[in-house]
């Protein structure tokens, strides 16, 4: 091949430049001792070449068909490579899930499913039950997505049809630097900042208010919480929340807005008619994305959270979720068989809730999506 | 199709010396022209002549571009569209507009109707019914969707969306109805029913159409108006500008000769 | 299986993973010590002197837990293993090649935030109490339980919050080995544990954490280890003893204590008992423990040689102020050691007693 180029690069040049140039680039990715033999083999092949002179075109015949082959080959090989890092991914994955079932199997086979709704966790006693830090875990997701939602969506709103433009880019690159910032530094912060503010002001607050009525918000004012945990990994979900919304914003179709305009409505009515409704499935989408992040989120909860085997009756309690139990623990549950295996139970609990959360989102996203994509194609 | 010249026509839409501008670019040259009450008038010319930034001057729907701005006069029903104290929202409630694409909500059929009606506070069930029906009736769409108003709008066909959007924009009763190109990405079939849709529309609204079919022009419009290059060239009766012109410029764009 | 639990651990404490390299090269003179948290400042010092005198030894050491030291240590991974608790019963039955070597004193003393009460205030508190406040069966500092203990103090109506470690931990297996053994609800609900089950309060990671909170919640009721208290200079309540004595721990009271414990001949040969609370004197602080190091008694001959060498380095001149003290420790004293010491060595080493000329 290369030698091919070499030799008839002269007469080749007018007509077979953009083609050469097209296929130097690539051939030298490829070793050409393996495709050299494939250029004598093809000349014979071609009798016209010589008597009609020819001689570009059967060059650039030669050309393709050894292109051809070259293609043939990379094909493979990239189509290999890709091969090996799927499996890849693939294996990793089975490994993962294969030997955590194997470590959890003593806890599997002595708990059976009772495993889910026991609530009590002694490894003194080897009694073991996820209850307690299910319920805990979902606490502070809730909290973190009660709390994130509405904000990031606000804030997403209000950078896309609100804001000055100066401040776009630098709210929307802060936006992208808090994503990035790691999870300890949002505990220290809940530990410096959010506790006391709790501790002080909130807490009391809300018992003297809302906790007149309903014990649910009464407490000890103690800071550290669900409630502390619930609102840093919230932050911390916030800027995934808003990124993802503000994105499928900007794809609204201008089209739709204008329409929206034309009838008579204002900005509010516009964003809130329209635009809203249109990105439902993208905030849906990034809500899927922020509840993976709350769910496993580790070290900031385990900062804050004040890890406590109890099932939160308040607002105000402490609790613990998996995450942060096997962070405290696990190190110390490796000398105990049984106390192991419930741990990495705990932690395949999390992968199963992680997965159906992630497919019934997918689910609602196709079915929300089906009737634009529909449109979009029926159409004319 | 003969438009028919009634005895004093009364003027909706007053142009007059009406400059248009994207910052330092000026789309619009001093336009001088009327669009009288319940005729059809066609704004033609070439691509960029300034003849969409015309019509949707109209209902303001150029506000939205930041550096955009008007110089000289445009009334309506005497007032002042561009008037300090004018509220654009309620410009767009009486100047209602049709788009070159189709461009439903993300809704079912019904709720795109009663879209308008809802951000103007009507809740009433029965009263967004009657008019839902009475406006896709008018729009020549109720016998193809009433079966299905909670469909999803996206599931019409192109030139069904395009009806539901002349509904769309019916239903809140507007004054004047202001048309893109509404034809222009739809099939023949399609594009004949909306032309018919217009003269069944004509004789209670006020509606101005940009086109860049001359032959559409010719067929559904009372008068019409030939732009080039942001000015206004000429403004009249359909039949004479398609038989008479008297801008050689408009003969010249109408007989094919360049555009 | 063991691989599989091995890279468990591995996957858990991905700090080790230079330590266990080290292992791979299995050179004699390369020694990984790993485990408690409480002990790893003072084994930092320790090898860091070591190395210095003892050219061509390299000491890698590692903060994971002592779960993981004690663990680690029996299967191999690891040269010593570092822990805060002795071997139970339990822990002797699965691991049974392991041999626990004292190397300092340490204790645990409880710490408080009770609003009106000033630091020099000195609180006494006694097993049964302390035990009904951490399970919640006392829940006002005006309790008459506690008043009646502290007749001269004034304690205000306020709750008391209950905090404790979250993670497993030694400062936690001393202080719960100390309610076990003065109370009797403890011992029979809760019992000894580097990570109960809490009924009441809530936890927090490391004794930092716990400092912290204790300093930040009107209430609070903590514990931590001499080192803590020293750094802070934190106040904490006088533990009753065994003799009805109310005593503050300190490097001098906890050092009786040990004092007590090793010429108490009913004192285990393998000091598979950690808490020396139970032991007479008017000075003897009663929730005192030993660190120990663990080593498995399999390692080869060469290794065990060095590592001989460099305990009896650790429980020579490593007991210089300057390394305990310094780090949060109280010195062992190597006399009332020795014998018990020697049984140790043979075990690990047979037919080979002490020559403390050979520590260097």
């Amino acid at each position: 091949m290369g030698v091919t180029l070499e030799s008839d690069k002269k007469s080749n040049m007018d007509e077979g430049q953009t083609l050469a140039k097209e296929t130097f680039s690539t051939v030298s990715a490829v070793p050409p001792p393996t495709l050299l033999p494939a250029s004598p083999g093809l000349r014979p092949n071609t009798p016209d070449s010589s008597e009609h002179g020819a001689e570009t075109k059967s060059v650039l015949r030669d050309l393709r068909k050894v292109s051809t082959q070259r293609i043939h080959r990379s094909e493979r090989i990239f189509q290999g490579t890709l091969l090996v890092g799927g499996l890849f991914v693939l294996a990793l994955f089975a490994t993962v899930l294969g030997v955590s079932l194997v470590e959890a199997w003593p806890s599997i086979t002595k708990f059976g499913w009772s495993f889910l709704w026991t609530s009590t966790w002694n490894p003194h006693r080897h009694i073991f039950g996820a209850w307690t830090y299910i319920v805990g875990t979902f606490w502070v997701t809730g909290i973190a997505l009660l709390f994130a939602i509405p904000i990031a969506i606000l804030s997403s709103l209000f950078l896309s049809d609100y804001s000055p433009k100066w401040l776009v880019g630098g709210v929307s690159t802060l936006m992208e630097m808090l994503a990035g910032i790691p999870s300890i530094v949002f505990g220290a912060f809940g530990i410096i900042f959010m506790v006391p503010l709790l501790r002080d002001h909130v807490e009391p607050f809300l018992a003297n208010t809302l906790g007149r009525h309903w014990d649910f918000f009464n407490g000890d004012a103690m800071g550290y919480g669900i409630l502390a945990a619930g609102l840093v990994v919230g932050i911390m979900v916030i800027p995934l929340v808003a990124t993802v919304t503000r994105d499928s914003l900007v794809m609204v179709p201008r089209e739709t807005v204008e329409a929206s305009y034309a009838l008579g409505s204002t900005k509010a009515e516009m964003v809130f008619f329209v635009k809203l409704p249109a990105v439902v499935p993208g905030i849906i989408g990034s809500v899927i994305l922020g509840f993976g992040r709350a769910i496993g989120e580790t070290m900031a909860v385990l900062l804050l959270i004040g890890n406590q085997a109890s099932i939160p009756t308040s607002i105000q309690d402490v609790g613990y979720t998996i995450s942060s139990l096997l962070a405290n623990t696990f190190t110390y549950a490796v000398i105990d068989p049984l106390y192991s295996a419930a741990e990495i139970e705990l932690g395949l609990i999390l992968l199963v809730i992680s997965l159906v959360v992630n497919t019934l989102g997918r689910e609602l996203l196709m079915k929300l999506m089906g009737g634009r994509l529909a449109g979009s194609v029926g159409g004319g | 199709m003969e438009p028919e010249s009634p005895a004093l026509p009364v003027p909706k839409i007053e142009v007059k010396n009406f400059s248009a501008f994207y910052g330092k670019t000026q789309a619009l040259h001093n336009v001088d022209f009327t669009i009288y009450e319940r005729k059809i008038t066609a704004m033609i010319g070439p691509s960029g002549c300034g003849k969409s930034t015309f019509l949707r001057s109209l209902n303001r729907m150029n506000d939205f571009f930041l550096d955009f701005r008007v110089e000289g006069s445009a009334t309506l029903d005497g007032e002042e569209i561009y008037g300090p104290a004018v509220n654009p929202v309620l410009i767009r409630q009486r100047v209602g507009m049709v788009f070159q694409k189709p461009n439903p909500f993300q809704k079912s059929i019904f709720e795109n109707v009663a879209y308008g009606l809802r951000i103007q506070g009507v809740k009433s069930r029965s009263v967004l019914s009657d008019i839902v029906e009475k406006s896709l009736k008018a729009a020549a769409l109720w016998d193809e969707v009433k079966d299905r108003l909670n469909g999803s709008a996206f599931s019409l066909s192109g030139g069904q969306q395009q009806r539901l959007c002349i509904a769309r924009a019916l239903a809140v009763e507007p004054e004047v109805i202001l048309l893109d190109e509404p034809a222009s990405a739809l099939d023949p079939i399609s594009t004949a029913r909306i032309e018919e849709l217009m003269q069944d529309l004509k004789d209670r609204y006020t509606i101005a159409i940009v086109t860049h079919n001359m032959q559409q022009a010719a067929r559904v419009s009372d008068r019409t108006a030939f732009f080039l290059d942001g000015t206004l060239v000429e403004v009249n009766d359909t039949t004479k500008i398609f038989t008479n012109p008297e801008d050689p410029r408009t003969e010249d764009y109408i007989t094919g000769r360049f555009g | 299986m063991n691989f599989v639990k091995r890279s468990f651990g591995l996957a858990a404490a991905l700090a080790v993973v230079s330590v266990l390299s080290g292992v791979g090269s299995a050179n004699a003179t390369d020694l990984t010590i790993s485990g408690s948290t409480m002990l790893f400042p003072l084994e930092q010092v320790w090898a860091n002197a070591y190395m210095k005198s003892h050219p061509g030894v390299h000491i890698s050491v590692a903060s994971t837990g002592s779960g993981f030291g004690i663990s680690n240590a029996a299967n191999g991974n690891i040269t010593i293993g570092a822990s805060d608790a002795y071997l139970t019963k339990d822990l002797r039955k699965r691991y049974g090649s392991l041999a626990s070597i004292p190397v300092a004193f340490d204790d645990t003393q409880v710490i408080y935030n009770i609003p009106g009460i000033g630091k020099s205030k000195l609180i006494r508190m006694d097993g049964p109490v302390l035990a009904r406040i951490f399970m919640g069966k006392i829940r006002f500092w005006d309790d008459k339980a506690i008043r009646a203990i502290n007749p001269s103090v004034k304690f205000p109506h306020q709750r008391i919050k209950v905090i404790h470690r979250a993670d497993a931990s030694g400062t936690t297996f001393v202080f719960t080995d100390y309610l076990s053994q003065t109370s009797k609800e403890w011992y029979d609900e809760i019992g000894r544990d580097l990570s109960p089950s809490w009924p009441v309060g809530s936890g927090y990671n490391g004794s930092d954490a716990v400092v912290a909170a204790v300093m930040a919640t009107p209430g609070a009721i903590g514990y931590v280890g001499l080192g803590w208290i020293n750094e802070y200079h934190l106040s904490s309540m006088a533990l009753k003893n065994l003799d009805g004595y109310y005593v503050v721990g300190s490097v001098k009271t906890i050092r009786n204590a040990g004092k007590a414990a090793l010429h108490d001949p009913t004192f285990p040969d393998d000091f598979n008992r950690s808490i020396v609370w139970n032991l007479h004197g008017k000075d003897v602080y009663p929730d005192a423990n030993f660190e120990f190091w663990m080593v498995s008694t399999s390692l080869p001959a060469a290794t065990m040689l060095e590592v001989k060498k460099m305990i009896i380095w650790a429980l020579t001149k490593g007991q210089h102020e300057k390394y305990t003290v310094k780090t949060g420790f109280a010195p062992l004293p190597f006399a009332p050691l020795k014998p018990r010491l020697n049984k140790i060595l043979n075990r690990l080493l047979p037919g080979n007693s002490l020559k403390i000329e050979s520590g260097g």
